[in-house]
């Protein structure tokens, strides 16, 4: 006789799976930044994307190794804009130059303001639990 | 089984490219000038991403299709599987084609303009087609690798199709909860291909061992759900700094120690398998196979402890991670893939001379260094983190003071491509004659 149960854990965890995942589609919805900027945002992510900047920078710690973490690079120097316009055009020891037109330039510089202002990503703002979670200094 | 043989043998090709294309990928962190003006660092690691995920999705298409058929002569329909073949023939072209022209678009490990994605979600919708089609016919009850087969190749295609919601403009004007959805596909498609290599290990354990108890007792049926479970779930680890809902943080930190279970089952099989081992050392697939459970040990210890928030707070963002990648992917992967294609590709028994005994143990001494390099590169990034800004020099400062670790793992990267492509064109030159279907 052929069991049956691995059809019914297989089916209940495909079941997890949607719920879980519709959970989770709904974040961008739930946790929208409201600063007024979402379409010149979502270019300037597209602009981040274009010219596989992730290759060697991160967000939040996430992505390339090769060059720093970009979420708080807006917070970081007084001129931001220029600062950021300045170094895609210029480029440095192992960065290239980059050809972006000026409404690229608008949108990334947009991009990176509002990735600043979505949080910290410098791992000495977050403070352990006993349990081994963390948290935000601020919180 | 020609279908299959191609699909393992562009497989191989991949993962040459990816070897070699890596190898100078580190060379960027130790001459910062190399190729700066040509492919430069972002075309090298795209590609390497790229050659390294296709290697590991077509070597497993290829081995499962060898497997099915073995299970089921003649079960596995060849016309679908050929269309499949030329789908992905289509998409390795046209994004390879522009990586060289310098044309990107897309995210991290799938940096290739979106539209080169059909092919892909076409040929992976006909691979699950083949794959049903085929294990309807087999009699009786299900071994647990035809269950994880199923489940890697349908989850494969649904997650797939979600790495590209951000093309929906809901999802990529908020940054958080796109990340989070984005990482959350990362994380479950890794799960999901690696449903197809564990699934392809436990055949080969199977049939290596002649028991055909291997992939049919309850305790392999427990350890399959408890990983699907964890590809459900078991993601929330990348997004720990990540602003996003606290939840997704504690249930991806609770899951990911249930991961202890496997850790516990693999010491507990451990000497067993170490007894067996020394009876079947003549067998290159059965080396790969234990190599990789040790692998599997090394890098679950490894994740378990990056999986714990207050740990992972100080490694993330650090060559650390990227340890745990190539860990899993080249110890663990590439080990198991390695063993499927010696065993439907190669002629088997002792034809295989000593040097190729050889470049094995060097694989697995370069891949320790390599791994250890990493490692070592993210303590220290760690140590340079979490230091404060009166006490710590630039990110540049920082770079150059990883130097030594940078020409370790660059060095042991340079042995391990050199080794792996012995091993390569060793089993080439030793194939089974081609068989007329």
């Amino acid at each position: 006789m052929i069991a049956k149960w691995p059809v019914y854990v297989f089916v209940l965890l495909c079941v997890c799976y949607v719920s879980y995942s519709c959970l989770i589609w709904c974040l961008p919805g739930n946790m929208a930044l409201d600063d007024g900027a979402g379409d010149l945002v979502a270019q300037g992510r597209m602009v981040y994307q274009k010219y596989s900047c992730k290759s060697c920078h991160q967000l939040y710690g996430l992505g390339g190794h090769l060059g720093p973490d970009l979420t708080n690079v807006y917070e970081e120097h007084d001129t931001a804009g220029a600062y950021i316009r300045a170094m895609v055009q210029v480029g440095s020891r192992q960065m290239p130059r980059f050809e972006l037109s000026a409404g690229e330039q608008r949108a990334l510089v947009a991009f990176f303001k509002h990735a600043d202002a979505t949080g910290v990503a410098d791992p000495r703002e977050f403070t352990t639990s006993a349990w081994g979670s963390i948290a935000p200094k601020n919180e | 089984m020609r279908i299959g043989r191609y699909f393992l043998m562009i497989s191989l090709c991949l993962l040459a490219l990816g070897l070699v294309v890596g190898y100078m990928g580190s060379l960027v962190y130790l001459f910062p000038d190399f190729l700066k003006d040509g492919l430069g660092f972002i075309g090298l690691r795209s590609i390497h991403e790229s050659a390294s995920v296709f290697f590991i999705l077509l070597g497993a298409t290829g081995s499962v299709y060898y497997a099915l058929d073995q299970l089921s002569p003649g079960s596995v329909w060849r016309a679908g599987a050929w269309v499949q073949l030329g789908l992905w023939v289509l998409a390795l072209v046209g994004i390879f084609g522009s990586y060289f022209a310098g044309i990107y678009g897309g995210r991290e490990y799938w940096s290739f303009p979106a539209h080169w994605a059909l092919p892909i979600a076409l040929a992976w919708a006909l691979f699950i087609v083949v794959v049903v089609r085929s294990i309807r016919s087999i009699k009786g009850q299900w071994p647990v690798y035809v269950w994880m087969w199923l489940t890697g190749a349908v989850f494969f295609l649904v997650i797939f199709m979600e790495n590209y919601f951000w093309v929906i403009p809901y999802f990529r004007q908020h940054l958080i909860g796109d990340m989070t959805v984005q990482w959350k596909v990362n994380g479950t498609l890794v799960g999901a291909w690696n449903q197809l290599v564990y699934g392809t290990a436990f055949y080969l354990a199977d049939k290596i061992s002649g028991n055909r108890k291997v992939g049919r007792d309850n305790l392999a049926f427990a350890m399959y759900f408890l990983g699907f479970f964890n590809m459900v779930f078991n993601w929330g680890h990348h997004v720990y700094t990540l602003p996003t809902a606290d939840y997704v943080k504690h249930v991806g930190y609770a899951v990911s120690m249930t991961e202890w279970v496997i850790f516990i089952k693999i010491m507990w099989t451990w000497r067993k398998n170490m007894e067996v081992g020394r009876q079947r050392w003549f067998s290159f697939p059965y080396r790969f196979l234990l190599a990789s459970d040790i692998w599997v040990a090394i890098n679950l210890v490894h994740a378990l402890f990056l999986s714990i928030p207050a740990v992972n707070v100080y490694l993330h963002g650090t060559h650390s991670i990227v340890a745990h990648a190539m860990g899993t992917t080249i110890g663990i992967n590439s080990m198991v893939l390695m063993a499927a294609v010696f065993v439907f590709l190669g002629k088997g028994g002792s034809v295989y001379p000593k040097w190729m005994t050889g470049a094995f143990w060097a694989i697995q001494a370069s891949l320790l260094v390599f791994w250890l390099s990493l490692n070592g590169a993210g303590i220290q990034k760690a140590i340079w983190q979490m230091a404060p800004n009166s006490d710590r020099g630039t990110f540049g400062e920082m770079m150059t003071d990883l130097g030594p670790w940078f020409w370790s793992f660059s060095c042991s990267g340079l042995f391990l491509m050199l080794c792996f492509l012995g091993l390569i064109m060793g089993l080439i030159r030793r194939m089974q004659p081609l068989a007329n279907n």
